[in-house]
């Protein structure tokens, strides 16, 4: 962005781009079409990573709470709020390609499973959480509290997916998911795709938090310069 | 016995469009809101400048 | 210790010894509680089956609604007088205002349940006067409320207030319904009791879990 911008981050953008051309053309010409599932099988291949990476960003956001807590320093902090966009952005991702691969698979755009309603829960959390803080003015008290909430709300999750995974079984869905449909025979081609689409998505992550992380940085230094200004 | 692959491309398509189109809003709405922060930084440091005159 | 719990029943003291005094709060969430009743049985044209399997939703439902209710109020009356500023000259540990805020929230919700439980037993024509779905009523309220102490303080020093709380507080209290509900449906249904036990060990793993994590970070939500 600015002229300023770190060597490692300007060679993370680099290195995400070419990813993601080589990522590309390795999930549409180089794995094989999947013969049970067709074309929509490909989704797979960007589906998971943002996933489990929406994960790892929202626990970076609780891990990030609590460091603040302990010694705060609004840097903490600032990694906790980047964290939960760039989750967000993945979550929604996975969320809406999800839906996407379950309509010709399952023939249905959604299902009341385990994971798929503790995800979208997931996410409501972390809508809460930035709407709990552009509701407060005063950076600290921002902080503390998109802190705590950062970390009620991810500790509530793995009880959450559990009730749901009980209620699910005892009240079975209405259709069943078939085997045969879940367990895809993966080729050398696709595990291969899949892999480098994991540690691109890695690379993203951490380019994108990288980036957020600065603005915040950014927004921070201008809001005390306002301060300034308005108390001069 | 040989059994017909479904065509899903559809899905794929509009898959891929999502995945592009989202971190490519995140992205667009970053670089928005770091211009914004300068324009403000600028004016404010103006501000500054001005009142020490 | 002893301070201590004197400082918890002072503050959950002063709190009853207002809300006698006035009666707001809990004439509020009772005509709100006995209308969300009435409204279900409008919205979802309950015949008898129906209501049977239905209840304990309906329930639910109207119990968290009406805590919402008595949540929002118990920080921002507060704030409102300011006194939650003397609360904190206190020479007690502030944790002391957590447990006496969910004390009072407590004694509100139970008081509520304790009229809707009839009322819901002649309206909807099931009997609800069973222990066990007493003690699923007590550890239900019990987790909502100390999760809702804890976001209520929050919800009440942001500037959208009682609009905030049902936002922060449902996502996180999933668990706590969802459990609840299960296990009173249950109850009700007369199933078997290791399903029944499955949702009240929910219900306590939440409760001791979340009281647990809102003591620990309650201190940095008063901060001033």
């Amino acid at each position: 962005m600015s002229s300023s911008t770190p060597k490692p981050l300007q060679i993370l953008n680099i290195v995400s781009i070419l990813m993601f051309i080589i990522s590309l053309g390795l999930v549409f010409f180089y794995a094989p079409r999947e013969a049970v599932m067709g074309e929509a099988q490909r989704i797979f291949y960007y589906h998971v990573p943002s996933a489990w990476l929406s994960f790892v960003a929202f626990g970076v956001t609780l891990i990030a709470g609590i460091a603040y807590l302990r010694t705060s320093d609004h840097r903490w902090d600032r990694l906790g709020i980047a964290s939960v966009e760039v989750g967000i952005v993945f979550a929604v991702m996975a969320l809406l390609s999800g839906m996407l691969w379950a309509r010709p698979i399952w023939n249905t755009w959604w299902t009341w499973d385990p994971r798929l309603t503790t995800y979208t829960i997931l996410l409501l959390i972390y809508f809460a959480y930035l709407m709990l803080r552009q509701g407060i003015e005063d950076p600290d008290k921002r902080a503390r509290f998109g802190s705590v909430y950062g970390i009620v709300g991810f500790i509530s999750v793995p009880i959450t997916y559990f009730s749901i995974y009980l209620w699910r079984t005892i009240h079975p869905a209405v259709f069943g998911r078939n085997e045969s449909e879940t367990k895809m025979s993966m080729e050398p081609q696709m595990l291969q795709t899949f892999i480098f689409c994991n540690i691109f998505f890695m690379v993203v992550f951490v380019t994108l938090l990288w980036h957020r992380f600065r603005l915040e940085s950014n927004t921070a230094r201008v809001e005390e310069l306002r301060m300034k200004a308005s108390n001069a | 016995m040989f059994t017909q692959t479904p065509d899903t491309s559809w899905y794929m398509i509009v898959g891929y469009i999502v995945f592009i189109t989202l971190p490519t809003l995140f992205i667009v709405s970053m670089i928005w809101r770091h211009r914004n922060l300068m324009k403000d930084e600028e004016m404010i440091k103006n501000l500054l400048e001005d009142e020490k005159k | 210790m002893k301070s201590y719990l004197q400082a918890i029943l002072a503050i959950a003291h002063k709190d009853l010894a207002a809300e006698i005094r006035s009666r707001e709060l809990v004439s509020a969430m009772l005509v709100f509680s006995l209308l969300v009743v009435l409204i279900f049985n409008f919205a979802l044209d309950l015949d008898k089956s129906a209501r049977e399997n239905v209840a304990a939703g309906v329930l639910w439902v109207t119990f968290t609604f009406a805590g919402t209710l008595g949540l929002n109020r118990t920080f921002a009356a507060e704030k409102d007088r300011g006194s939650l500023d003397g609360l904190l000259l206190a020479p007690v540990d502030r944790t002391a205002i957590y447990f006496g805020k969910l004390i009072s929230t407590l004694v509100f919700m139970l008081l509520v349940e304790a009229v809707v439980l009839p009322v819901f037993t002649v309206l909807y024509g099931i009997s609800l006067f069973n222990i066990l779905l007493f003690g699923v009523i007590l550890l239900g309220t019990f987790g909502y409320g100390g999760v809702g102490t804890l976001l209520a303080c929050m919800a009440a020093q942001t500037r959208t207030r009682d609009v905030m709380l049902p936002i922060l507080l449902f996502p996180v209290t999933v668990p706590v319904m969802l459990g609840a509900v299960r296990a009173s449906t249950g109850i009700l249904a007369n199933a078997e009791w290791g399903e029944i036990l499955t949702w009240i060990n929910i219900l306590v793993v939440y409760d001791v879990i979340f009281v647990a994590v809102a003591v620990m970070v309650f201190d940095y939500l008063i901060e001033e």
